[in-house]
């Protein structure tokens, strides 16, 4: 079971690398200065709303997604587990309501097999300093936490399911 | 009017999840479904409309019955959450980037604007 739980988590997991011009504290920045984040945290097609941006362990954002083409808000908050300034920022991130309230995917009308809360983790490193920096992101699923909250059992029930289902 | 019917579509109505939930352990005709809920007939028979629109319900004629099976395989769609965050995330990343390109193209070098007081660790 524990082998089975960590191949399903090692398979559920987002790794984007990006090498960007720009120094590495500005990067950093970005995701910390309500000044900066408000400006570029959206998705094509969408804007972002931010009713808290305290870059604090056990604090962080809360926040919304804007859809423009019909108004839509899909609301999320991150709480910063580890803050390393300029190099690291770790945060757990999860739907919300307007008030800032946990919502389970299912309650956000999302997939409710989805994931409830998942980790994010973004490393800033000097390529040449100044210039140009490496810059990940890493998200995936905590299963401590989710565990704790009763998402992750649901939805690797549903993961079951659906393997016995595709393999038959 | 053509509407897009998708995995995701079909499963944001907690009605429909349950229709499905149901469905995923016995196949059942239309009566079967509609003595697990509470809403009506014609409420219930437009959720498995839906739900087979978007392929994942076969309904079969048997004799005068028609039998709604799940066909869950579909849902795979759903579990696909990493490549919706991906593509959530480098969209997002996109946008830092532009952002990050026009912030340094008008202003003076950033490091002497604003690291001056980190430096002095």
């Amino acid at each position: 079971m524990t082998n089975e739980t960590a191949g399903i988590a090692e398979k559920n997991e987002v790794l984007i690398t990006r090498i960007i011009n720009a120094p590495r504290q500005l990067v950093y920045d970005c995701w910390t200065q309500a000044e900066h984040l408000k400006r570029w945290y959206a998705p094509n097609n969408c804007t972002c709303l931010f009713t808290k941006i305290d870059i604090k362990i056990g604090s962080g954002y809360h926040g919304a997604i804007i859809h423009s083409d019909d108004g839509r808000r899909n609301w999320f908050y991150a709480v910063f587990k580890e803050i390393d300034p300029p190099k690291k920022l770790v945060f757990t991130l999860a739907r919300a309501d307007e008030h800032g309230n946990h919502l389970s995917p299912r309650d956000a009308g999302m997939p409710h097999e989805w994931p409830d809360i998942t980790v994010v983790t973004l490393t800033f490193e000097d390529l040449d300093p100044g210039k140009q920096t490496k810059f990940t992101l890493h998200q995936t699923v905590d299963l401590d936490l989710a565990t704790r909250i009763g998402a992750y059992p649901s939805w690797l029930q549903m993961l079951d399911r659906l393997e016995t289902l595709i393999v038959k | 009017m053509e509407k897009r019917r998708d995995v995701f579509q079909a499963i944001a109505d907690p009605t429909r999840r349950e229709i499905l939930g149901l469905l995923s352990r016995q196949t059942l005709n239309l009566n079967g479904i509609v003595d697990h809920f509470d809403s009506s007939r014609p409420t219930i028979s437009e959720h498995i409309k839906i739900l087979t629109e978007c392929g994942l319900i076969l309904v079969r004629k048997q004799g005068r019955e028609r039998y709604c099976q799940a066909r869950l395989d579909q849902l795979s769609e759903v579990t696909g959450w990493v490549e919706e965050c991906r593509k959530y995330w480098n969209q997002t990343l996109d946008s830092m980037e532009d952002y990050l390109e026009q912030l340094q193209n008008k202003k003076e070098p950033y490091d002497k604007r604003n690291s001056r007081n980190r430096r002095k660790k």
